[in-house]
């Protein structure tokens, strides 16, 4: 096992002290960082193959490159910390551990692709995060970290907090620009694509935190170094959510050939004794399911994809043989019917539809053609919703169907 | 329609006259600012923001309907919200939520008649770690037992500042509010 990276100051310093920050690598990437050209601190994130941490592992690099050729101005660097997926908290984790290495972050991205903004969007519920980043924010600038010239430098950088109010699609990036310009947070049709055309209409660069949080580590170890880490597809460590029923619920860092069980079984001590593993809800609400017999698999985007599972956003739900997993994929259905947002019907009324058929099913009280029907939905919305929230709010469903993990009860 | 005290209006105009150079993207953290200090957004409120920030007033209220954590009605002075989602659920919320509902004697998203609580049940708020997790406004309690929830809340409405709304409905109170 690696030791920590993204993690190695969580817990170790003063989250507050920028003295602490400093004594441990902290802003030193960034001093490298004004040395050099833009265009190589581009190249440096393209050579790491760092893939985004939000879920949709989109390869960082190819973004940033596309921010930077854009020649409108101005540009933003948005960081997106509207953490609500269920299951998900590493982003809480690194933004009230460390919460400058997300400021130190955004400085490099902000040099790199040519933008003078910056927005840290943080998720309304998350108080600590955001008084921690307040802090933080206004911290580095006393220190000549944010604002003109910075370090003497000819670069001007400056970042402004937004707070969300609680919406999950807020974490969709287009919705969450809408949201930082004062609108309901509704997604935006794509393309254009935010590197286009973002926060303002203006070229922006959105990254999740964990994301810019392997940054300065990128910069100052090299592109070789983190490639040593993980698997090709997806170089560098992971944040992995481990909660429900295991001993040491919690954030865990580990290269992705790691496996469920080692995840699971090792790094989150095992579950208490006597009970046994039902099924692993893997991503999130958006996310599906594992069984017992599938928790051999790493966690490579590929061997996921082999049990049809995605990485996402690195949360693993743990449910034991004790719960009800129909209670369970209530909750799934319950959430999304709840957090659409019903610009597009496939979605508004899709959750809709789903929850009252998975309450059905629950109650063990189905009508004649349910499960075509939740097939019927599922299938809908996945090619038809304008983003990931409709696209994705059946397969937790599917999966457990698919997988033989709940009994559907026969109509009466 | 009550107005509100002259010293809460003063914090509130800050507030605005803050954000009001930012227009219309000024308006969604005016609103979070200002109900922090007030307690819910009333129409008097929303009308006076939406005049300062020159935003629709229709558009403040389109806001406040999108976002749960924005109210245009009174809430409980102490905010209590059980997380159910799938973490807490396997960790035991359902018993939780069950017996907070009984010992306040309310249903979810309902607030006690006296105006002092409100108990919501909330989607995943990211403490999974904690499970099962409970935020008392916002402070954080988690692994929560219900006694332990009940405790704390107390412990809050003893402390809590009344809203501005409520304030000024009463001209005698004088203790001094926060966010």
């Amino acid at each position: 096992m690696i030791a920590p990276i993204l993690l190695r100051r969580v817990g170790h310093i003063d989250p507050e002290s920028l003295a602490d920050y400093e004594a441990y690598e902290g802003f030193r990437a960034l001093r490298q960082v004004l040395m050099r050209r833009p265009e190589q601190v581009v190249e440096m994130v393209k050579a790491s193959g760092l893939r985004g941490r939000g879920g949709a592992l989109f390869p960082t690099g190819v973004k940033w490159e596309a921010v930077a050729r854009q020649p409108r101005r101005p540009k933003y660097v948005v960081c997106n910390a509207d953490e609500s997926e269920p299951g998900t908290f590493k982003d809480r984790v690194l933004l009230e551990g460390d919460p400058f290495a997300v400021v130190e972050a955004m400085v490099i991205a902000g040099y790199a692709v040519g933008a003078s903004k910056g927005y840290i969007y943080v998720r309304g519920e998350y108080h600590r995060a955001y008084t921690r980043l307040s802090r933080a924010v206004s911290v580095a600038r006393e220190a000549g970290y944010l604002g003109t010239h910075i370090l003497g430098s000819d670069f001007s950088f400056d970042i402004e907090i937004r707070r969300g109010a609680g919406a999950y699609v807020c974490g969709e990036e287009t919705a969450l620009f809408e949201s930082i310009e004062g609108k309901r947070g509704m997604p935006r049709q794509k393309p254009p694509f935010p590197t286009e055309q973002g926060l303002f209409g203006q070229p922006t660069l959105i990254n999740n935190v964990e994301t810019l949080a392997c940054i300065p580590w990128i910069v100052r170890s090299g592109p070789a170094w983190f490639r040593e880490i993980g698997s090709p597809a997806m170089p560098g460590p992971k944040l992995f959510c481990v909660s429900g029923a295991v001993q040491r619920p919690g954030v865990y860092e580990a290269p992705v050939t790691i496996t469920l069980r080692e995840l699971i079984e090792g790094m989150a001590g095992g579950l208490p004794s006597g009970q046994e593993v039902q099924a692993i809800l893997v991503g999130g609400a958006a996310g599906a399911f594992a069984t017992p017999e599938e928790m051999d698999t790493p966690l490579t985007p590929e061997a996921l994809q082999a049990i049809g599972v995605p990485l996402g956003s690195g949360a693993i739900m743990v449910i034991d043989h004790r719960v009800p997993l129909w209670e369970v994929l209530r909750r799934v259905a319950r959430f999304f019917a709840h957090e659409s947002c019903g610009k597009c019907y496939p979605c508004q009324l899709g959750t809709y539809r789903q929850w009252e058929i998975v309450e059905r099913l629950a109650r063990g009280e189905p009508l004649p053609g349910d499960v075509e029907r939740l097939r019927d939905i599922a299938a809908t919305m996945a090619d038809a919703s304008i983003c990931g929230l409709g696209q994705t709010a059946a397969n937790a469903i599917l999966s457990a169907l698919e997988k033989g993990l709940v009994s559907v009860p026969t109509p009466a | 329609m009550h107005s509100p005290q002259p010293e809460r209006w003063q914090q509130v105009d800050e507030i605005i006259q803050r954000w009001a150079t930012h227009g219309r993207s000024g308006l969604l953290p005016c609103l979070l600012e200002v109900q922090d200090i007030t307690g819910y957004l009333s129409p008097e409120l929303c009308a006076h923001i939406a005049r300062h920030l020159r935003v629709p007033e229709a558009d403040v209220y389109g806001l406040i309907s999108f976002y749960s954590l924005l109210y245009d009605r009174p809430v409980g002075r102490v905010v209590l919200r059980v997380c159910d989602d799938v973490p807490c659920y396997v960790r035991g919320s359902s018993e939780l939520l069950n017996a907070l509902q009984e010992a306040l004697g309310l249903e979810p998203n309902k607030t006690t008649a006296d105006g002092a609580i409100t108990l919501e049940v909330h989607p995943c708020l990211g403490r999974c770690e904690r499970a099962p997790f409970v935020l008392i406004n916002d402070d954080e309690i988690g692994p929560a037992r219900a006694e332990d929830v009940l405790a704390r809340v107390q412990a809050h409405l003893q402390s809590a500042p009344s809203t501005l709304s409520e304030r000024a409905e009463d001209p005698a109170a004088t203790e001094e509010g926060t966010g």
